[in-house]
């Protein structure tokens, strides 16, 4: 009887070194694909040699903001602000101050390595506010998300102590350019 | 005769009981979810940061009233907006490969020992890597100043952007900035 001889002879290709291969490469993509939130597709940011590489570790720490270009404004004309807070728009300048308090909380995160707020024994967040802006967009973005960040002067310190999102720690995101030399 | 028959009936038997399991459906699948990752792949970007540490007790401009010490101011206005009357030196800023450049740098240098006389400069930059050998110059002079970065609202990101690297290149660490018209705006009176 030669019936264990037909086994091996039954018709169809073997798949197992396809399956192999597919699941590596299934792997692979899951793995090298970057679905974070708040990371902004469209983005062109511009190039500086100085710059660090960014922390792993601390990403999840940090806070994020998307500054697009106007074109790519979410709603359109009818979005009055080019920016994102974690991949969501905001409505205003002082919504995105407010929110930002919220997630920043400086009495929750204090950066006690940092000095006090001067008249008060609150330190400033330990958390990081990472602004990614269009490298065409204008720098009046930027500058007004940074000023929002501080403890402002033109407001009463009591108010301030509980609007601010007090971030001391501010990254600028950019493309790694090669130093020249 | 009687044999062979015997063994086609057991061919077809053996055909039908094959052992193992069906593998269709989950290469399907697989391939499914394989078209799926490729569609949606985006590569985690080489994202890099330039760390900045903003005054907490002032809001922005804060760190020169602070430490009384005379900044040096740099400021950046938009490509083609020139402010009259002001000792400036043009430094423009292009892309790399653009032609059209995408700010302009003006410089004003007080003099540390005297905050009413402006330095001038004999040699005035033109290119990024002359602004920042003319920094490393001030900075081997003066020592680590406060630089701080007048930017308008207009200017392109891209070319504070630079202004800024250019400042950290040339080894100062503690950049400041200057609240633009946006930011005015926002803040309560």
């Amino acid at each position: 009887m030669r019936v264990p001889r037909l086994i091996p002879y039954l018709p169809g290709p073997d798949m197992t070194p396809m399956i192999d291969c597919v699941f590596l490469l299934m792997i692979f993509f899951m793995v090298s694909t970057d679905m974070g939130a708040g990371a902004h597709t469209s983005l062109q940011l511009p190039e500086a040699g100085k710059a660090t590489a960014e922390d792993e570790a601390e990403l999840a720490h940090t806070l994020i903001v998307d500054v697009v270009e106007a074109s790519e404004q979410p709603g359109g004309a009818a979005q009055p602000l080019p920016i994102l807070l974690e991949g969501r728009p905001v409505a205003s300048l002082e919504e995105l101050r407010r929110l930002l308090r919220h997630r920043s909380d400086p009495k929750r995160f204090p950066d006690r390595a940092a000095p006090m707020i001067p008249g008060t024994d609150m330190h400033p967040s330990a958390r990081r506010l990472r602004i990614r802006c269009d490298r065409a967009q204008l720098w009046g973005w930027v500058s007004a998300i940074m000023e929002l960040c501080t403890v402002r002067r033109s407001a009463p310190l009591e108010q301030e102590l509980l609007a601010s999102p007090m971030l001391r720690h501010i990254e600028i995101a950019v493309m790694q350019l090669a130093p020249p030399r | 005769m009687k044999s062979n028959r015997w063994q086609r009936g057991t061919l077809q038997r053996m055909l039908e009981v094959t052992p193992g399991v069906t593998t269709t459906p989950l290469i399907d699948v697989v391939f499914l979810l394989l078209i799926f990752f490729l569609c949606t792949l985006r590569f985690r970007a080489t994202e890099a940061r330039l760390a900045l540490e903003l005054p907490m007790d002032r809001g922005l401009g804060g760190l020169v009233g602070a430490e009384h010490q005379e900044p040096l101011r740099i400021e950046v206005v938009p490509a083609g907006a020139a402010k009259s009357g002001e000792a400036a030196w043009p430094l423009l800023l292009r892309r790399r490969g653009a032609k059209t450049p995408i700010g302009r740098i003006t410089g004003v240098m007080p003099d540390p020992t005297d905050p009413r006389r402006t330095l001038l400069l004999a040699d005035p930059p033109d290119t990024l890597p002359r602004f920042e050998a003319w920094l490393a110059d001030i900075r081997r002079e003066l020592g680590d100043l406060v630089v701080r970065v007048e930017a308008g609202d207009q200017c392109a990101h891209a070319a504070v952007v630079a202004v800024i690297d250019t400042v950290l290149e040339a080894g100062f660490r503690r950049v400041d900035f200057s609240a633009g018209a946006i930011a005015r705006a926002a803040a309560p009176r």
